[in-house]
Protein backbone atom coordinates (compact mmCIF):
# COMPACT_ATOMS: atom_id res chain seq x y z
CA UNK A 1 0.00 0.00 0.00
CA UNK A 2 2.81 2.35 1.21
CA UNK A 3 4.47 2.01 -1.98
CA UNK A 4 1.98 2.36 -4.47
CA UNK A 5 0.45 5.24 -2.74
CA UNK A 6 4.65 6.28 -2.79
CA UNK A 7 4.54 5.69 -6.92
CA UNK A 8 1.29 7.48 -6.81
CA UNK A 9 2.22 10.94 -5.41
CA UNK A 10 5.39 10.51 -7.66
CA UNK A 11 3.26 9.88 -10.70
CA UNK A 12 1.02 13.16 -9.80
CA UNK A 13 4.72 15.02 -9.40
CA UNK A 14 5.49 14.37 -12.90
CA UNK A 15 2.56 15.66 -14.20
CA UNK A 16 2.69 18.65 -12.50
CA UNK A 17 6.22 18.86 -13.38
CA UNK A 18 5.08 18.32 -17.15
CA UNK A 19 2.36 20.43 -17.29
CA UNK A 20 4.26 23.13 -16.00
CA UNK A 21 7.35 22.75 -18.80
CA UNK A 22 4.35 22.98 -21.29
CA UNK A 23 2.69 26.16 -19.92
CA UNK A 24 6.62 27.76 -20.04
CA UNK A 25 7.09 26.67 -23.69
CA UNK A 26 3.50 27.71 -24.75
CA UNK A 27 4.19 30.81 -22.71
CA UNK A 28 7.34 31.16 -24.61
CA UNK A 29 5.46 30.36 -27.82
CA UNK A 30 2.86 32.75 -26.99
CA UNK A 31 5.51 35.63 -26.59
CA UNK A 32 7.19 35.40 -29.78
CA UNK A 33 4.25 34.81 -31.71
CA UNK A 34 1.45 36.47 -30.88
CA UNK A 35 -0.12 38.79 -33.19
CA UNK A 36 1.95 41.78 -33.32
CA UNK A 37 0.51 44.54 -30.97
CA UNK A 38 -0.75 47.47 -33.29
CA UNK A 39 1.36 50.28 -33.74
CA UNK A 40 1.10 53.71 -31.85
CA UNK A 41 1.02 57.04 -33.51
CA UNK A 42 4.27 57.91 -32.58
CA UNK A 43 5.71 54.41 -33.84
CA UNK A 44 4.11 55.33 -36.95
CA UNK A 45 5.73 58.95 -37.21
CA UNK A 46 8.99 57.19 -36.69
CA UNK A 47 8.16 54.29 -39.33
CA UNK A 48 7.23 56.82 -42.51
CA UNK A 49 10.46 58.69 -41.58
CA UNK A 50 11.70 55.32 -42.14
CA UNK A 51 10.15 54.83 -45.69
CA UNK A 52 12.08 55.06 -49.02
CA UNK A 53 9.39 56.95 -50.26
CA UNK A 54 10.20 59.79 -47.71
CA UNK A 55 13.29 60.42 -49.24
CA UNK A 56 13.11 64.02 -50.15
CA UNK A 57 14.71 64.80 -54.14
CA UNK A 58 18.23 64.95 -54.17
CA UNK A 59 19.64 68.27 -53.64
CA UNK A 60 22.02 69.98 -56.22
CA UNK A 61 24.93 69.89 -55.67
CA UNK A 62 26.47 73.66 -56.37
CA UNK A 63 30.22 72.23 -56.24
CA UNK A 64 29.65 70.35 -59.33
CA UNK A 65 28.35 71.62 -62.51
CA UNK A 66 27.67 68.52 -64.28
CA UNK A 67 26.50 66.70 -61.34
CA UNK A 68 23.13 66.26 -62.83
CA UNK A 69 23.61 65.71 -66.47
CA UNK A 70 22.69 62.30 -68.09
CA UNK A 71 25.61 62.55 -70.50
CA UNK A 72 27.90 63.13 -67.59
CA UNK A 73 26.65 60.25 -65.81
CA UNK A 74 26.81 58.10 -68.83
CA UNK A 75 30.04 58.63 -69.47
CA UNK A 76 31.42 58.75 -65.46
CA UNK A 77 29.61 55.27 -65.71
CA UNK A 78 31.56 54.58 -68.47
CA UNK A 79 35.28 55.03 -66.55
CA UNK A 80 33.90 53.28 -62.78
CA UNK A 81 33.94 50.14 -65.19
CA UNK A 82 37.60 50.99 -66.88
CA UNK A 83 40.26 49.64 -65.96
CA UNK A 84 42.60 51.74 -68.02
CA UNK A 85 42.23 54.40 -65.18
CA UNK A 86 44.75 52.22 -62.89
CA UNK A 87 48.66 51.86 -63.32
CA UNK A 88 48.56 48.31 -64.20
CA UNK A 89 45.37 48.64 -66.35
CA UNK A 90 43.56 46.24 -64.23
CA UNK A 91 41.81 48.01 -61.92
CA UNK A 92 38.60 49.94 -62.17
CA UNK A 93 36.35 51.48 -59.27
CA UNK A 94 34.01 48.52 -59.93
CA UNK A 95 36.98 46.05 -58.79
CA UNK A 96 36.20 46.75 -55.27
CA UNK A 97 32.54 48.52 -55.57
CA UNK A 98 30.93 45.35 -57.16
CA UNK A 99 27.39 46.21 -58.78
CA UNK A 100 26.12 42.32 -57.72
CA UNK A 101 27.47 42.81 -54.22
CA UNK A 102 25.60 46.11 -53.96
CA UNK A 103 28.92 48.44 -54.93
CA UNK A 104 30.61 46.54 -52.03
CA UNK A 105 33.33 43.46 -52.35
CA UNK A 106 32.49 41.21 -49.52
CA UNK A 107 36.31 41.61 -48.14
CA UNK A 108 37.23 42.36 -44.82
CA UNK A 109 40.05 45.18 -46.41
CA UNK A 110 39.97 46.16 -50.11
CA UNK A 111 42.72 44.22 -52.48
CA UNK A 112 43.90 45.44 -55.49
CA UNK A 113 47.38 46.64 -56.21
CA UNK A 114 47.90 46.62 -52.56
CA UNK A 115 45.74 46.32 -49.38
CA UNK A 116 43.28 49.04 -48.22
CA UNK A 117 43.76 50.20 -44.05
CA UNK A 118 40.00 49.81 -44.17
CA UNK A 119 36.81 48.03 -45.61
CA UNK A 120 35.08 48.72 -47.92
CA UNK A 121 31.70 50.68 -48.11
CA UNK A 122 28.81 50.82 -50.53
CA UNK A 123 28.41 53.57 -52.43
CA UNK A 124 24.98 53.78 -53.25
CA UNK A 125 23.07 56.40 -51.67
CA UNK A 126 26.33 58.59 -50.44
CA UNK A 127 25.44 61.57 -52.63
CA UNK A 128 23.27 62.46 -49.45
CA UNK A 129 25.62 62.50 -47.54
CA UNK A 130 27.59 66.08 -46.81
CA UNK A 131 30.46 63.84 -45.95
CA UNK A 132 32.67 60.68 -48.01
CA UNK A 133 34.70 57.71 -46.48
CA UNK A 134 34.27 56.11 -43.15
CA UNK A 135 35.84 59.38 -41.75
CA UNK A 136 34.56 61.48 -43.68
CA UNK A 137 37.74 63.47 -44.98
CA UNK A 138 36.40 64.46 -48.43
CA UNK A 139 33.14 66.69 -49.05
CA UNK A 140 31.86 65.26 -52.53
CA UNK A 141 31.52 62.68 -54.37
CA UNK A 142 33.77 64.22 -57.53
CA UNK A 143 36.56 65.17 -54.52
CA UNK A 144 36.39 61.19 -53.45
CA UNK A 145 36.22 59.81 -56.46
CA UNK A 146 40.36 61.48 -56.79
CA UNK A 147 41.73 60.04 -53.95
CA UNK A 148 41.48 56.53 -54.89
CA UNK A 149 42.81 57.12 -57.93
CA UNK A 150 46.05 57.98 -56.81
CA UNK A 151 46.06 55.72 -54.39
CA UNK A 152 49.36 53.12 -54.80
CA UNK A 153 47.32 50.71 -53.12
CA UNK A 154 43.87 50.99 -54.89
CA UNK A 155 44.48 52.33 -58.93
CA UNK A 156 47.92 53.03 -58.32
CA UNK A 157 48.37 55.32 -60.90
CA UNK A 158 48.51 59.39 -61.42
CA UNK A 159 46.82 62.36 -62.77
CA UNK A 160 48.81 62.88 -65.61
CA UNK A 161 48.26 59.66 -66.75
CA UNK A 162 44.37 59.39 -66.59
CA UNK A 163 44.11 63.29 -68.33
CA UNK A 164 45.97 61.56 -71.18
CA UNK A 165 43.63 58.52 -71.27
CA UNK A 166 40.62 60.83 -72.26
CA UNK A 167 42.79 63.24 -73.89
CA UNK A 168 44.38 59.83 -76.74
CA UNK A 169 40.93 58.00 -76.71
CA UNK A 170 38.73 59.50 -79.48
CA UNK A 171 35.82 58.56 -78.32
CA UNK A 172 36.24 59.58 -74.72
CA UNK A 173 37.38 62.84 -75.91
CA UNK A 174 34.56 63.95 -78.29
CA UNK A 175 32.41 62.47 -75.06
CA UNK A 176 34.76 65.05 -72.86
CA UNK A 177 34.80 67.93 -75.01
CA UNK A 178 30.84 67.70 -75.51
CA UNK A 179 30.48 68.45 -71.80
CA UNK A 180 33.02 70.69 -70.61
CA UNK A 181 35.15 72.28 -73.89
CA UNK A 182 38.28 71.96 -75.75
CA UNK A 183 40.63 69.28 -73.38
CA UNK A 184 43.93 70.90 -73.25
CA UNK A 185 46.58 69.75 -75.86
CA UNK A 186 49.05 66.79 -73.75
CA UNK A 187 51.35 65.98 -76.62
CA UNK A 188 54.17 68.06 -76.08
CA UNK A 189 56.09 65.98 -73.86
CA UNK A 190 58.64 68.56 -72.33
CA UNK A 191 55.60 70.18 -70.53
CA UNK A 192 53.76 67.20 -70.26
CA UNK A 193 55.61 63.79 -68.91
CA UNK A 194 54.04 60.41 -68.95
CA UNK A 195 53.83 59.92 -65.27
CA UNK A 196 52.77 62.86 -63.08
CA UNK A 197 51.37 63.42 -60.08
CA UNK A 198 51.97 64.46 -56.33
CA UNK A 199 51.92 60.79 -55.64
CA UNK A 200 53.83 58.53 -52.82
CA UNK A 201 55.74 57.09 -56.30
CA UNK A 202 59.03 58.98 -56.02
CA UNK A 203 59.81 59.40 -59.88
CA UNK A 204 56.28 60.65 -60.63
CA UNK A 205 56.26 63.21 -57.36
CA UNK A 206 59.34 64.49 -58.77
CA UNK A 207 57.85 65.07 -62.28
CA UNK A 208 54.90 66.96 -61.65
CA UNK A 209 57.19 69.13 -59.10
CA UNK A 210 59.43 69.87 -62.36
CA UNK A 211 55.85 71.05 -64.06
CA UNK A 212 55.10 74.46 -64.74
CA UNK A 213 52.20 76.06 -62.40
CA UNK A 214 49.85 76.65 -65.44
CA UNK A 215 50.45 72.74 -66.78
CA UNK A 216 49.63 71.25 -63.57
CA UNK A 217 46.42 73.37 -63.43
CA UNK A 218 45.59 72.36 -66.99
CA UNK A 219 46.09 68.56 -65.69
CA UNK A 220 44.22 69.04 -62.50
CA UNK A 221 41.09 70.29 -64.00
CA UNK A 222 40.50 67.67 -66.60
CA UNK A 223 41.89 65.24 -63.46
CA UNK A 224 38.88 67.15 -61.42
CA UNK A 225 36.22 66.55 -64.26
CA UNK A 226 36.73 62.83 -64.29
CA UNK A 227 36.12 62.85 -60.50
CA UNK A 228 32.87 65.10 -61.45
CA UNK A 229 31.63 62.69 -64.35
CA UNK A 230 32.06 59.66 -61.73
CA UNK A 231 30.05 61.63 -59.11
CA UNK A 232 27.44 62.26 -61.90
CA UNK A 233 27.56 58.64 -62.05
CA UNK A 234 27.45 57.60 -58.73
CA UNK A 235 24.77 60.23 -58.06
CA UNK A 236 22.01 57.65 -59.70
CA UNK A 237 22.70 54.72 -57.68
CA UNK A 238 20.17 55.24 -55.01
CA UNK A 239 18.54 51.98 -53.02
CA UNK A 240 15.42 50.38 -54.81
CA UNK A 241 11.97 49.58 -52.45
CA UNK A 242 12.38 46.79 -49.50
CA UNK A 243 10.00 44.64 -48.33
CA UNK A 244 10.23 47.15 -45.31
CA UNK A 245 8.58 50.03 -47.77
CA UNK A 246 6.27 48.25 -49.02
CA UNK A 247 4.93 46.90 -45.47
CA UNK A 248 5.10 50.75 -43.83
CA UNK A 249 3.32 51.77 -47.31
CA UNK A 250 0.22 49.26 -46.31
CA UNK A 251 0.49 50.42 -42.41
CA UNK A 252 0.24 54.32 -43.80
CA UNK A 253 -2.59 53.66 -45.99
CA UNK A 254 -4.28 51.56 -43.14
CA UNK A 255 -4.15 48.22 -44.95
CA UNK A 256 -2.78 46.50 -41.93
CA UNK A 257 -3.96 42.90 -43.21
CA UNK A 258 -1.28 42.89 -46.36
CA UNK A 259 1.08 44.13 -43.17
CA UNK A 260 0.78 41.27 -41.56
CA UNK A 261 0.96 39.15 -44.79
CA UNK A 262 4.51 40.92 -45.85
CA UNK A 263 6.08 40.89 -42.24
CA UNK A 264 6.37 38.11 -40.01
CA UNK A 265 5.82 38.50 -36.22
CA UNK A 266 9.36 38.21 -35.67
CA UNK A 267 10.50 40.75 -38.26
CA UNK A 268 7.69 43.20 -36.91
CA UNK A 269 9.18 42.64 -33.31
CA UNK A 270 12.57 43.25 -34.81
CA UNK A 271 11.23 46.42 -36.00
CA UNK A 272 9.88 47.43 -32.64
CA UNK A 273 12.73 46.73 -31.26
CA UNK A 274 14.85 48.63 -33.98
CA UNK A 275 12.91 51.86 -33.62
CA UNK A 276 12.80 51.51 -29.47
CA UNK A 277 14.50 49.72 -27.04
CA UNK A 278 17.62 48.82 -28.99
CA UNK A 279 17.87 52.50 -30.06
CA UNK A 280 19.20 51.79 -33.01
CA UNK A 281 17.47 55.01 -35.14
CA UNK A 282 19.05 57.29 -33.23
CA UNK A 283 21.92 57.32 -35.58
CA UNK A 284 20.64 54.76 -38.07
CA UNK A 285 17.71 57.16 -39.17
CA UNK A 286 15.74 58.25 -42.03
CA UNK A 287 15.18 56.65 -45.00
CA UNK A 288 18.84 55.88 -45.83
CA UNK A 289 18.72 54.56 -42.11
CA UNK A 290 21.91 56.83 -41.33
CA UNK A 291 22.47 60.25 -40.56
CA UNK A 292 25.75 60.38 -42.21
CA UNK A 293 27.07 61.78 -38.72
CA UNK A 294 30.47 60.57 -37.01
CA UNK A 295 29.65 58.50 -33.99
CA UNK A 296 32.29 56.31 -31.96
CA UNK A 297 31.31 52.79 -31.30
CA UNK A 298 33.66 51.29 -29.61
CA UNK A 299 34.63 48.93 -31.97
CA UNK A 300 38.19 46.87 -31.65
CA UNK A 301 40.69 47.78 -34.22
CA UNK A 302 41.70 44.56 -35.68
CA UNK A 303 44.17 42.61 -34.64
CA UNK A 304 47.88 44.09 -34.29
CA UNK A 305 46.33 47.39 -34.99
CA UNK A 306 46.45 50.68 -33.25
CA UNK A 307 42.73 52.17 -32.86
CA UNK A 308 41.54 54.30 -35.91
CA UNK A 309 41.62 58.30 -34.94
CA UNK A 310 38.23 58.34 -36.95
CA UNK A 311 37.32 62.01 -38.22
CA UNK A 312 39.03 63.45 -35.23
CA UNK A 313 41.84 62.89 -37.13
CA UNK A 314 40.88 64.45 -40.97
CA UNK A 315 38.89 67.48 -39.56
CA UNK A 316 42.26 69.92 -40.17
CA UNK A 317 43.33 68.25 -43.20
CA UNK A 318 39.26 68.48 -44.70
CA UNK A 319 39.66 72.79 -44.18
CA UNK A 320 43.38 72.17 -46.23
CA UNK A 321 42.45 70.13 -49.20
CA UNK A 322 41.91 72.03 -53.00
CA UNK A 323 39.90 69.97 -53.94
CA UNK A 324 36.90 70.88 -50.81
CA UNK A 325 33.67 72.89 -51.64
CA UNK A 326 36.12 76.37 -51.63
CA UNK A 327 38.78 75.24 -53.55
CA UNK A 328 39.63 76.43 -56.77
CA UNK A 329 38.70 73.29 -58.23
CA UNK A 330 35.14 73.49 -57.01
CA UNK A 331 32.17 75.22 -58.87
CA UNK A 332 30.15 76.65 -56.05
CA UNK A 333 30.51 80.25 -54.47
CA UNK A 334 31.37 80.17 -50.85
CA UNK A 335 28.54 80.36 -49.52
CA UNK A 336 27.03 77.76 -51.08
CA UNK A 337 29.84 75.31 -49.02
CA UNK A 338 27.15 75.86 -46.08
CA UNK A 339 28.25 71.83 -44.46
CA UNK A 340 31.87 72.79 -45.02
CA UNK A 341 31.25 76.46 -43.71
CA UNK A 342 29.95 75.14 -40.32
CA UNK A 343 31.79 72.24 -39.81
CA UNK A 344 31.86 70.94 -36.01
CA UNK A 345 35.97 71.09 -35.13
CA UNK A 346 35.23 70.54 -31.63
CA UNK A 347 37.47 67.13 -30.98
CA UNK A 348 36.63 65.18 -27.91
CA UNK A 349 32.98 63.60 -29.35
CA UNK A 350 34.95 62.75 -32.71
CA UNK A 351 38.21 60.67 -31.52
CA UNK A 352 37.48 57.40 -33.10
CA UNK A 353 34.07 58.45 -34.38
CA UNK A 354 33.34 56.82 -38.32
CA UNK A 355 30.39 57.84 -40.05
CA UNK A 356 27.02 55.68 -39.75
CA UNK A 357 26.63 53.34 -42.76
CA UNK A 358 23.24 52.88 -44.53
CA UNK A 359 21.41 49.37 -43.33
CA UNK A 360 19.68 49.24 -46.65
CA UNK A 361 20.96 45.73 -48.36
CA UNK A 362 23.26 45.63 -45.39
CA UNK A 363 22.27 40.98 -45.34
CA UNK A 364 24.04 41.50 -48.50
CA UNK A 365 26.95 43.76 -47.91
CA UNK A 366 29.21 41.72 -44.95
CA UNK A 367 31.60 41.62 -43.00
CA UNK A 368 31.23 44.58 -41.47
CA UNK A 369 32.54 47.97 -39.94
CA UNK A 370 35.33 50.35 -41.04
CA UNK A 371 38.08 47.47 -40.42
CA UNK A 372 35.84 44.43 -41.49
CA UNK A 373 36.13 43.22 -38.37
CA UNK A 374 32.66 41.47 -37.53
CA UNK A 375 31.87 38.65 -40.03
CA UNK A 376 28.32 38.57 -39.66
CA UNK A 377 25.06 40.70 -38.66
CA UNK A 378 24.32 37.89 -35.41
CA UNK A 379 27.97 39.40 -34.21
CA UNK A 380 26.94 43.15 -35.11
CA UNK A 381 23.75 42.97 -32.92
CA UNK A 382 25.85 41.19 -29.99
CA UNK A 383 28.39 43.69 -30.61
CA UNK A 384 25.82 46.86 -29.61
CA UNK A 385 24.16 44.49 -26.46
CA UNK A 386 27.39 44.56 -24.78
CA UNK A 387 28.31 48.01 -26.17
CA UNK A 388 31.74 48.02 -24.26
CA UNK A 389 34.20 50.66 -23.21
CA UNK A 390 35.44 52.21 -26.09
CA UNK A 391 39.84 52.09 -26.40
CA UNK A 392 39.68 55.87 -27.37
CA UNK A 393 37.32 58.19 -26.99
CA UNK A 394 33.66 57.62 -25.68
CA UNK A 395 31.50 54.72 -27.04
CA UNK A 396 28.04 56.63 -27.47
CA UNK A 397 25.95 53.15 -27.61
CA UNK A 398 25.12 51.92 -24.07
CA UNK A 399 24.43 48.41 -23.23
CA UNK A 400 21.17 46.86 -24.21
CA UNK A 401 20.19 44.26 -22.12
CA UNK A 402 18.21 42.08 -24.87
CA UNK A 403 17.53 38.54 -24.64
CA UNK A 404 19.26 36.23 -27.61
CA UNK A 405 15.32 36.07 -28.84
CA UNK A 406 14.97 39.69 -29.27
CA UNK A 407 18.82 39.69 -31.21
CA UNK A 408 17.61 37.18 -33.38
CA UNK A 409 14.38 39.48 -34.36
CA UNK A 410 16.56 43.02 -35.09
CA UNK A 411 18.75 40.56 -37.10
CA UNK A 412 15.60 39.13 -39.58
CA UNK A 413 13.99 42.60 -39.74
CA UNK A 414 17.42 43.67 -41.08
CA UNK A 415 16.98 41.42 -43.68
CA UNK A 416 13.69 42.86 -44.85
CA UNK A 417 16.05 45.95 -46.28
CA UNK A 418 16.63 43.67 -48.78
CA UNK A 419 16.12 44.89 -52.80
CA UNK A 420 17.70 45.50 -55.75
CA UNK A 421 19.05 48.69 -56.39
CA UNK A 422 16.67 51.26 -58.45
CA UNK A 423 17.07 51.48 -61.76
CA UNK A 424 19.30 48.71 -61.78
CA UNK A 425 18.69 47.57 -65.49
CA UNK A 426 20.28 50.94 -66.53
CA UNK A 427 23.21 51.91 -63.22
CA UNK A 428 23.54 48.76 -61.59
CA UNK A 429 26.02 47.33 -64.59
CA UNK A 430 29.04 48.45 -66.63
CA UNK A 431 28.28 50.49 -69.78
CA UNK B 1 -30.91 70.24 -44.92
CA UNK B 2 -28.25 71.54 -47.88
CA UNK B 3 -28.13 75.28 -45.74
CA UNK B 4 -27.55 73.27 -42.94
CA UNK B 5 -24.71 70.98 -44.35
CA UNK B 6 -22.67 74.93 -46.18
CA UNK B 7 -23.65 76.29 -42.62
CA UNK B 8 -21.54 73.21 -40.73
CA UNK B 9 -18.73 73.20 -42.91
CA UNK B 10 -18.44 76.72 -43.00
CA UNK B 11 -18.30 76.81 -39.46
CA UNK B 12 -15.82 74.12 -39.63
CA UNK B 13 -13.88 76.39 -42.04
CA UNK B 14 -13.75 79.49 -39.26
CA UNK B 15 -12.87 76.75 -36.20
CA UNK B 16 -10.06 75.67 -38.43
CA UNK B 17 -8.62 79.44 -39.06
CA UNK B 18 -9.12 80.17 -35.50
CA UNK B 19 -7.12 77.30 -34.40
CA UNK B 20 -4.15 77.69 -37.28
CA UNK B 21 -3.77 81.62 -35.71
CA UNK B 22 -3.63 80.37 -32.43
CA UNK B 23 -1.04 77.80 -32.89
CA UNK B 24 0.79 80.70 -34.77
CA UNK B 25 0.38 83.02 -31.77
CA UNK B 26 1.80 80.89 -29.12
CA UNK B 27 5.40 80.83 -30.19
CA UNK B 28 7.17 80.21 -27.61
CA UNK B 29 9.91 82.55 -25.74
CA UNK B 30 12.72 81.91 -23.41
CA UNK B 31 13.63 83.86 -20.76
CA UNK B 32 17.85 84.62 -19.94
CA UNK B 33 19.04 83.48 -17.06
CA UNK B 34 18.74 86.66 -14.92
CA UNK B 35 15.38 87.26 -16.76
CA UNK B 36 17.46 90.09 -19.10
CA UNK B 37 16.40 89.24 -22.20
CA UNK B 38 13.56 87.24 -23.98
CA UNK B 39 14.54 85.25 -26.59
CA UNK B 40 12.09 83.42 -29.55
CA UNK B 41 13.59 81.80 -32.57
CA UNK B 42 11.69 80.43 -36.17
CA UNK B 43 13.00 77.62 -38.44
CA UNK B 44 13.27 78.62 -42.04
CA UNK B 45 11.82 74.91 -42.25
CA UNK B 46 9.22 73.37 -41.21
CA UNK B 47 8.38 70.98 -39.10
CA UNK B 48 12.37 71.21 -38.51
CA UNK B 49 14.06 67.97 -39.92
CA UNK B 50 16.75 65.94 -39.05
CA UNK B 51 19.59 65.12 -41.03
CA UNK B 52 19.35 68.56 -42.83
CA UNK B 53 21.35 71.90 -42.44
CA UNK B 54 19.42 74.98 -42.69
CA UNK B 55 18.70 78.03 -41.05
CA UNK B 56 16.86 80.01 -38.20
CA UNK B 57 15.73 83.30 -37.20
CA UNK B 58 16.33 84.24 -33.52
CA UNK B 59 15.05 86.90 -31.85
CA UNK B 60 16.09 89.33 -28.77
CA UNK B 61 14.57 91.70 -26.93
CA UNK B 62 14.50 93.13 -23.89
CA UNK B 63 12.04 91.94 -20.67
CA UNK B 64 10.39 94.99 -21.54
CA UNK B 65 9.84 94.67 -25.21
CA UNK B 66 12.62 96.29 -26.68
CA UNK B 67 14.35 94.89 -29.12
CA UNK B 68 18.35 94.43 -29.08
CA UNK B 69 20.35 95.50 -32.02
CA UNK B 70 23.68 95.09 -31.17
CA UNK B 71 24.63 91.52 -29.06
CA UNK B 72 27.31 89.03 -30.04
CA UNK B 73 25.69 85.64 -30.06
CA UNK B 74 27.72 81.88 -29.48
CA UNK B 75 25.46 79.31 -30.13
CA UNK B 76 26.24 75.96 -28.46
CA UNK B 77 23.83 72.46 -27.42
CA UNK B 78 22.75 68.73 -28.01
CA UNK B 79 20.92 66.18 -26.43
CA UNK B 80 21.25 66.81 -22.34
CA UNK B 81 19.82 63.06 -22.17
CA UNK B 82 22.12 61.77 -24.74
CA UNK B 83 25.41 63.46 -23.61
CA UNK B 84 26.58 65.03 -26.59
CA UNK B 85 26.73 68.06 -28.92
CA UNK B 86 25.47 69.74 -31.91
CA UNK B 87 26.85 68.40 -35.16
CA UNK B 88 27.34 71.23 -36.96
CA UNK B 89 28.75 74.48 -35.73
CA UNK B 90 26.03 77.48 -36.18
CA UNK B 91 27.24 80.40 -36.30
CA UNK B 92 25.10 84.31 -36.72
CA UNK B 93 25.96 85.40 -39.44
CA UNK B 94 23.67 88.51 -40.11
CA UNK B 95 21.56 91.18 -37.79
CA UNK B 96 18.22 91.22 -39.77
CA UNK B 97 16.72 94.46 -37.93
CA UNK B 98 14.14 94.65 -35.13
CA UNK B 99 15.62 92.00 -32.80
CA UNK B 100 15.91 89.74 -35.52
CA UNK B 101 19.29 87.07 -36.31
CA UNK B 102 20.37 85.34 -39.06
CA UNK B 103 21.46 81.97 -38.01
CA UNK B 104 23.19 79.66 -40.47
CA UNK B 105 24.20 75.85 -40.04
CA UNK B 106 21.56 74.59 -37.68
CA UNK B 107 21.27 70.96 -37.98
CA UNK B 108 20.01 68.13 -35.96
CA UNK B 109 20.80 64.45 -36.59
CA UNK B 110 18.74 62.38 -34.01
CA UNK B 111 15.16 62.74 -33.14
CA UNK B 112 14.09 63.68 -29.64
CA UNK B 113 15.12 66.47 -27.13
CA UNK B 114 17.57 68.74 -28.02
CA UNK B 115 18.75 71.88 -25.80
CA UNK B 116 20.22 75.29 -27.88
CA UNK B 117 22.34 77.03 -25.42
CA UNK B 118 22.77 80.77 -26.60
CA UNK B 119 25.23 83.12 -25.34
CA UNK B 120 24.31 86.53 -25.46
CA UNK B 121 27.32 89.55 -25.17
CA UNK B 122 26.07 93.27 -25.00
CA UNK B 123 29.57 94.99 -23.86
CA UNK B 124 31.08 93.35 -21.22
CA UNK B 125 27.98 91.61 -20.02
CA UNK B 126 26.90 88.15 -21.13
CA UNK B 127 23.83 86.37 -20.64
CA UNK B 128 22.73 82.76 -21.11
CA UNK B 129 19.63 81.69 -22.55
CA UNK B 130 18.40 77.79 -23.10
CA UNK B 131 15.91 76.86 -25.65
CA UNK B 132 14.77 73.27 -25.64
CA UNK B 133 12.62 71.57 -28.27
CA UNK B 134 11.44 68.41 -29.43
CA UNK B 135 12.77 67.44 -32.78
C1 LIG C 1 41.01 48.88 -53.87
C2 LIG C 1 39.59 48.96 -53.72
C3 LIG C 1 38.89 50.24 -54.12
C4 LIG C 1 38.88 50.85 -55.35
C5 LIG C 1 39.60 50.43 -56.60
C6 LIG C 1 38.01 51.98 -55.21
N1 LIG C 1 37.52 52.05 -53.93
FE1 LIG C 1 36.14 53.34 -53.26
N2 LIG C 1 36.49 52.71 -51.38
C7 LIG C 1 37.32 51.68 -51.02
C8 LIG C 1 37.53 51.69 -49.59
C9 LIG C 1 38.38 50.72 -48.80
C10 LIG C 1 36.80 52.79 -49.10
C11 LIG C 1 36.73 53.27 -47.64
C12 LIG C 1 38.05 53.96 -47.32
C13 LIG C 1 38.01 54.84 -46.08
O1 LIG C 1 36.93 55.21 -45.61
O2 LIG C 1 39.09 55.19 -45.59
C14 LIG C 1 36.13 53.39 -50.25
C15 LIG C 1 35.24 54.46 -50.18
C16 LIG C 1 34.56 54.96 -51.27
C17 LIG C 1 33.46 55.90 -51.20
C18 LIG C 1 32.86 56.47 -49.94
C19 LIG C 1 31.60 55.75 -49.55
C20 LIG C 1 31.10 56.17 -48.22
O3 LIG C 1 30.11 55.58 -47.73
O4 LIG C 1 31.66 57.08 -47.61
C21 LIG C 1 33.08 56.17 -52.49
C22 LIG C 1 31.95 57.09 -52.91
C23 LIG C 1 33.95 55.43 -53.35
N3 LIG C 1 34.83 54.68 -52.58
C24 LIG C 1 33.96 55.51 -54.74
C25 LIG C 1 34.99 54.99 -55.51
C26 LIG C 1 35.25 55.37 -56.88
C27 LIG C 1 34.45 56.38 -57.69
C28 LIG C 1 36.32 54.64 -57.30
C29 LIG C 1 37.02 54.70 -58.62
C30 LIG C 1 37.62 55.97 -58.97
C31 LIG C 1 36.72 53.81 -56.17
N4 LIG C 1 35.91 54.08 -55.10
C32 LIG C 1 37.73 52.87 -56.23
C33 LIG C 1 37.87 50.77 -51.88
C34 LIG C 1 38.06 51.01 -53.23
C1 LIG D 1 25.54 55.97 -31.66
C2 LIG D 1 25.15 55.75 -33.02
C3 LIG D 1 24.72 54.35 -33.43
C4 LIG D 1 23.77 53.54 -32.85
C5 LIG D 1 22.91 53.85 -31.65
C6 LIG D 1 23.73 52.34 -33.65
N1 LIG D 1 24.63 52.41 -34.66
FE1 LIG D 1 25.02 50.94 -36.00
N2 LIG D 1 26.61 52.02 -36.67
C7 LIG D 1 26.96 53.28 -36.26
C8 LIG D 1 28.26 53.61 -36.78
C9 LIG D 1 29.01 54.91 -36.57
C10 LIG D 1 28.70 52.49 -37.51
C11 LIG D 1 30.08 52.31 -38.17
C12 LIG D 1 31.04 52.00 -37.04
C13 LIG D 1 32.47 51.80 -37.45
O1 LIG D 1 32.76 51.09 -38.41
O2 LIG D 1 33.34 52.35 -36.74
C14 LIG D 1 27.62 51.51 -37.44
C15 LIG D 1 27.64 50.27 -38.08
C16 LIG D 1 26.57 49.39 -38.08
C17 LIG D 1 26.48 48.22 -38.89
C18 LIG D 1 27.52 47.77 -39.93
C19 LIG D 1 27.31 48.52 -41.21
C20 LIG D 1 28.32 48.26 -42.26
O3 LIG D 1 28.02 48.50 -43.43
O4 LIG D 1 29.45 47.84 -41.94
C21 LIG D 1 25.29 47.61 -38.63
C22 LIG D 1 24.74 46.35 -39.25
C23 LIG D 1 24.64 48.41 -37.61
N3 LIG D 1 25.45 49.49 -37.30
C24 LIG D 1 23.41 48.13 -37.05
C25 LIG D 1 22.93 48.77 -35.93
C26 LIG D 1 21.82 48.30 -35.14
C27 LIG D 1 20.98 47.08 -35.46
C28 LIG D 1 21.69 49.17 -34.10
C29 LIG D 1 20.73 49.07 -32.91
C30 LIG D 1 20.96 47.88 -32.09
C31 LIG D 1 22.71 50.19 -34.24
N4 LIG D 1 23.44 49.91 -35.36
C32 LIG D 1 22.88 51.27 -33.39
C33 LIG D 1 26.23 54.09 -35.43
C34 LIG D 1 25.26 53.62 -34.57
CU1 LIG E 1 21.32 61.99 -29.42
Amino acid sequence: MVSTDNSGRKRVGLLVLFAFIALIILLKWWSDNRQAAPWTAQELVILESLWLKSLPPLAEDPSNLVADSLQAAKLGQQIFFDTRFSANGQISCASCHQPQKYFTDGLNKALAIGQTARHTPSIVGTAYSPWLYWDGRKDSQWAQALSPMEDPAEHGGNRMLYARVISSDESYRKEYEDIFGDIPDFSDMSLFPINAGPVSNAEWHLAWQMMSETSQDLVNQVFTNIGKLLAAYERRLMPGESRFDAYVESLLRGDAATGQSLLSNDEINGLRLFIGEARCTECHNGPLFTNNEFHNTGLLPSPGELPDQGRSRVVQQLLEDPFNCLGPYSDASSDRCTELNYMRTEMIELIGAMRTPTLRNISNTAPYMHKGQIDNLAEVLEHYNRAELALIGHNEAEPLGLSSTQLQQIELFLKTLEAPLAESQEWGQPF
Amino acid sequence: MKKFKSLLSQLAAILFLVLAASDLAAQEVWESISGFYIVSYSSKVTPIPINQIHQWVLHIETADGEPVSDAKLDIQGGMPLHDHGLPTNPVATEYLGEGNYLIEGIRFHMMGDWEITLEISQGNITETALIHLRI
